[in-house]
């Protein structure tokens, strides 16, 4: 019966209202004429209410006339007049469709990629990589092989013992988990020797394997052997034995930067001019818009991120970018020689941090002042404790 | 009501077998799907099924007249519909208390 009704109502079907003398007469003209009726009920001596198929309506008219019954539609029902209902509101068919594909487009791009689980590896590089492979914020969903993520990640990078990615919804979610590197193997069957790593006077020296040919308050040159890895026998006919030669190796080295103490220096200052560049971005694509060319040859930015925020926690994925360019202009300043040798030792010192390495101890620093060629120059000297102790194989060059 | 000429009806009335029937009979095939007679199926009181029928002749609450080849069909009762109504069947349902046949 349900079904009926459910094949009923999709074909569609009007409610109508016969009245006359000889409604049985209407019925029976139908019948033969193969238009279905359902529901038939006699509201008074007169009228009778009945349910018709759309396509036997049509044929009902000339039978209504022949049978002198007046026909009134009471209702019409069904999915062909909610069709034709909606046909003519063109808008909301367009606009259904639209909302259906833009769920459909929008659901089937990866709008986020998060990664948990790493914490020696930084999340930065694993993006990169995860990026290398394409996947990035709007990749299709579609594109996107999680094993094949996954196995790369896992390739890519030996800290990680275990990597999974997942798609769940428009999240692309990878998860890492990290093992513990094994210890280097140290490749005890390998002769070699301990050399100096650079110039220095000895502190201490702790051989763990060798023969240690340097001791304490000895100066030594860069490449000089520290700890030997090859044995003498007391006794000469025994010839001698190749160790993997280890140990460490304080000496105190130096550093040395020299610096001019200039004259003058050149400040930048902003000229008051400025230019602006806009564009407009939403997500990671960006859109410039036309605003011209850069007119300054000196200048700095700004960059602004003009973005909807509501109440200052959601930040919407959009907004314009204004990019602000001041123009510079340089000039000249005389210095005084306090205010000079300042500056030439913020520099310097700036240089050693550089090149002295992390390790390494400082203790102690000395400024001097030196003159040549009519110029001054700074000279920072820096005593520190280090490990100078290099390996180097026997035998090779 | 109008009355239907006498004649055609009357020949038909007598329950004579034809020769259809002898035919199915003897085909053994079920003989409502050869015969022309109306076939009445009730349903407790509440439904009433008429199968070969030609036409309906009266319809109203209390009283359904169906015509057939072989007489006029009865129903009486309260609040009848009909339920359904094709070339083939009938489906009346009410509170049926009564089929006749008019002869």
């Amino acid at each position: 019966m349900f079904l009926i009704r459910l094949w009923h109502y999709f074909k569609g079907y009007v409610i109508i209202i016969v009245s006359g003398l000889s409604v049985e007469k209407f019925i029976n003209i139908c019948t033969r004429r193969q238009i279905l009726l359902w529901d038939i009920e006699r509201l008074n001596p007169t009228t009778v209410l009945m349910k018709m198929s759309i396509r036997g309506f049509k044929n009902a008219r000339s039978a209504a006339k022949k049978s002198g019954c007046r026909v009134r539609i009471k209702a019409k029902k069904g999915m062909p007049y909610l069709v034709w209902k909606y046909k003519r509101r063109k808008g909301f068919v367009i606009g259904l469709v639209t909302f259906a594909t833009l769920i459909y487009l929008m659901t089937s791009i990866i709008w986020s990629i998060e990664i948990t689980g790493n914490y020696n590896v930084e999340t930065s590089l694993l993006m990169e990589q995860i990026n290398e492979m394409g996947i990035f914020r709007g990749a299709t969903k579609r594109s996107i092989n999680p094993k094949h993520v996954a196995d790369t990640l896992m390739l890519k990078n030996r800290e990680l013992s275990w990597a999974r990615v997942e798609i769940k919804g428009t999240k692309l979610l990878v998860s890492v988990r990290e093992g513990i590197e094994p210890p280097a193997i140290i490749p005890m069957d390998q002769p070699c020797n301990v050399v100096a790593l650079k110039d220095g006077i000895i502190i201490s020296v702790r051989a763990k394997n060798g023969l240690a040919l340097v001791k304490e308050g000895d100066t030594v040159k860069k490449g000089q052997v520290l700890i030997s890895g090859v044995l003498e026998s007391v006794h000469p006919e025994f010839g001698s034995k190749n160790v993997h030669a280890m140990g460490e190796v304080l000496a105190r080295t130096w550093y040395e930067v020299k610096r001019e103490i200039p004259a003058k220096r050149i400040n930048r200052k902003r000229t008051g001019l400025e230019w602006n560049k806009y564009s407009f971005y939403f997500l990671d694509f960006k859109v410039r818009l036309p605003s011209g060319n850069n007119p300054f040859e000196l200048y700095e930015t700004n960059i602004l991120d003009k973005s909807p925020v509501i109440r200052n926690r959601f930040k919407l994925p959009f907004g314009v970018i204004i990019e602000k360019h001041y123009e510079l202009e340089e000039v000249e300043q005389e210095l005084e020689k306090e205010q000079a040798k300042e500056l030439a030792l913020k520099m310097a010192i700036e240089r050693i941090s550089e090149i002295v390495p992390k390790e390494a101890e400082i203790i102690d620093r000395k400024i001097q002042i030196v003159t040549s060629e009519g110029k001054e120059y700074l000279l920072v000297t820096v005593e520190c404790t280090e490990n100078i102790a290099m390996q180097q194989e026997i035998g090779g060059n | 009501m109008k009355r239907r000429k006498p004649g055609k009806t009357a020949k038909r009335k007598k329950e004579a077998v034809t020769v259809r029937e002898k035919v199915a009979k003897m085909l053994e095939i079920p003989e409502e799907v050869v015969s022309d007679r109306p076939k009445i199926t009730t349903v407790g009181r509440k439904e009433v099924f008429v199968e070969n029928y030609r036409g309906i002749i009266e319809f109203t609450n209390e009283i359904v007249r169906i015509n057939s080849n072989y007489g006029i069909i009865t129903i009486s009762g309260k609040n009848m519909k009909i339920r359904e109504i094709t070339n083939e069947d009938i489906i009346i349902i009410g509170d049926i208390d009564n089929i006749d046949y008019v002869v």
